[in-house]
């Protein structure tokens, strides 16, 4: 059984006006079907209103389809009565950390899902040591997490997720606000746990370097999916990426200009590392 | 319009066990039509330092000069001031809040006191130069998208014709296509209105593609202010402070350490390309 399978999902966001009446609708999600595997490490690409968020928020119930089905673990998202077991197995974290975080120390604020859950206390402080252990910030669950950087505030937002033992997590946009050192500590984390601790996870971004872990992409323009497959397979679309708001990696970027200007570097580099070890192998063949 | 910091001193929460230090005895001056770039990690003063370049906080010590005149003198207007120095905060779509985007961006003007035919006209360019349909001008702000939202919000400063214009990470939550709107946006605002730019911003490659000075700040102070190429030549500095160096810095870095001669002080992209295309073009001779 798939983790999350969406079938033919559609979702339309109704606009009214003072009185109540329907002054337009927007089709945020036209027919997706996507299937998810455990262990899974999926990135969403596309431009604002593309429909990635909304997409996203299906999968753990906090939208239905308005046609189709989604399931997590084989439960359809619109049975009531399964509703925290969904939640349970995909957690979400969100672009702003301050939204995110509600205690005062950094472990009650872990604490705080599976306290919700009714777990005996013993387990609960078990969970939030593991939790916090494995986004690196440990040494900091005594702390306010006010006095923390915008990076570490989003890790405790992620341990705050992983206490709850998801199977998956989502996470729209997790450094959107941060700082150079933020992001590469949110992206070493999240490959961390999809790789050690086999956690799914479902990452949107609008930076195309921070999707170069993920074993497969899904592009989306206008509510549907218009392009899936491995980073290196879609970021050999540079053309039409840019054509639908979109970009490809630095790297890949720079070794499509030296192309043009007819020197020979090969197809579907995406790091640095592989453009420089490019350049000086190419240097020493001429 | 000139920009000085005299000695900046802020602290918040004085007095109390949270006391905090955010901005530390802080002197630069930015001179009329610069475009000068803000970096620091979060939590470094950035903030806090743009709030006190347009007097929306008082300094502990310390003052502001804008064009010679001190802004935190007893008759100095204020008011006056905010016009002249905006500030498009951080998601400043947030801060929508009339029943038409017309009405939200006519909201500076007005308050600035010019009469409704003037606020009207600013309105009205103000929304032709960040190129929203006028179909959406008379829409409520929130059935806009993310993107034309911030895009309204940023009418509402540009209609007060701010001749200083602080950007606190505008781009933030942008794709790639709207981060490079707004880029273009900026480039226009500085030809055409000559305004004085300072941006605050984590990306390190837009900041080499676009800024002429950088104002590194590390725990509320200053650590260093120069050129682009100067600035990001202190790669190892700036990873210690939880920034980074732009790309293209990074494939020239690597280069000369394979023990390829390149020249490492260049920033941009296109430069880039030119210097690499370059060592083919000798190899080949």
């Amino acid at each position: 059984m798939s983790l999350i399978n969406a079938e033919n999902v559609t979702f339309e966001y109704i606009r009214r006006d003072k009185d109540g009446a329907v002054e337009g609708i927007n089709r945020a999600v036209d027919e997706v079907s996507i299937t998810l595997e455990k262990g899974d490490f999926i990135a969403i690409l596309g431009h604002n209103g593309s429909g990635k968020s909304t997409l996203a928020k299906h999968f753990n119930a906090l939208l239905h389809p308005l046609e189709g089905t989604v399931y997590v673990n084989g439960y359809d998202t619109r049975d009531e009565g399964h509703l925290w077991d969904i939640r349970q197995t995909v957690g979400m974290v969100f672009q702003n950390p301050d939204n995110q975080i509600i205690g005062t120390v950094v472990e009650e604020d872990v604490a705080f899902g599976p306290e919700n859950m009714g777990i005996k206390s013993r387990e609960i402080w078990e969970r939030v040591v593991r939790s916090l252990k494995s986004v690196d910030m440990y040494e900091f669950r005594k702390d306010s997490p006010q006095r923390l950087s915008g990076g570490q505030k989003q890790r405790v937002a992620i341990a705050g997720v992983l206490a709850m033992q998801p199977q998956c997590i989502v996470l729209d946009e997790p450094t959107a606000m941060l700082d150079p050192q933020g992001r590469r500590e949110i992206i070493d984390a999240v490959t961390e746990l999809n790789r050690k601790e086999g956690i799914t996870v479902i990452l949107i971004t609008h930076y195309m370097e921070e999707v170069l872990n993920a074993n497969k992409v899904f592009v989306m323009d206008k509510g549907r999916i218009v392009m899936q497959g491995t980073p290196r397979q879609i970021f050999k679309h540079a053309d039409e990426l840019k054509e639908i708001g979109l970009t490809v990696p630095s790297a890949a970027l720079f070794a499509g200009e030296l192309r043009k200007r007819g020197i020979e570097i090969p197809d579907g580099i995406l790091t640095t590392e592989e453009l420089v070890k490019e350049i000086c192998r190419s240097l020493r063949i001429i | 319009m000139s920009i000085i910091a005299d000695h900046l001193t802020y602290t918040y929460n004085r007095g109390t066990a949270y006391e905090k230090k955010a901005v530390n005895d802080v002197s630069f001056s930015i001179k009329d039509g610069e475009y000068v770039a803000l970096i620091g990690h979060t939590g470094s003063g950035k903030s806090t330092l743009i709030q006190l370049l347009n007097g929306l906080l008082r300094p502990l010590s310390g003052t502001v000069y804008v064009n010679g005149e001190d802004i935190f003198e007893k008759d100095y207007d204020l008011h006056a001031l905010r016009g002249k120095v905006g500030i498009v905060f951080q998601y400043p779509e947030y801060q929508l809040f009339e029943e038409d985007v017309f009405t939200d961006v006519c909201f500076g003007p007005k308050n600035l006191g010019l009469d409704r035919q003037e606020t009207e006209l600013r309105a009205y360019e103000a929304l032709k130069m960040v190129e929203l349909p006028d179909e959406a001008f008379f829409q409520s702000p929130f059935d806009l998208s993310g993107g034309e939202k911030r895009r309204a919000a940023i009418a509402g400063v540009l209609a007060m014709k701010p001749e200083v214009l602080i950007l606190d990470e505008p781009v933030a939550g942008l794709d790639p296509a709207g981060r490079e709107w707004i880029f273009r946006l900026l480039s226009k605002l500085r030809k055409e209105r000559s305004t004085t730019v300072i941006l605050v911003s984590h990306s390190m490659d837009d900041i080499a593609e676009h800024a002429e000075r950088i104002l590194v700040v590390n725990d509320g102070s200053i650590v260093m202010d120069g050129a682009p190429a100067e600035v990001f030549s202190y790669n190892k500095e700036l990873m210690e402070m939880g920034l980074d160096i732009p790309q293209v810095s990074k494939v020239l870095y690597m280069l000369k350490e394979n023990g390829i001669n390149v020249n490492t002080d260049i920033v941009t992209f296109k430069q880039a390309i030119a210097e690499v295309a370059g060592l083919f073009e000798k190899a080949r001779y």
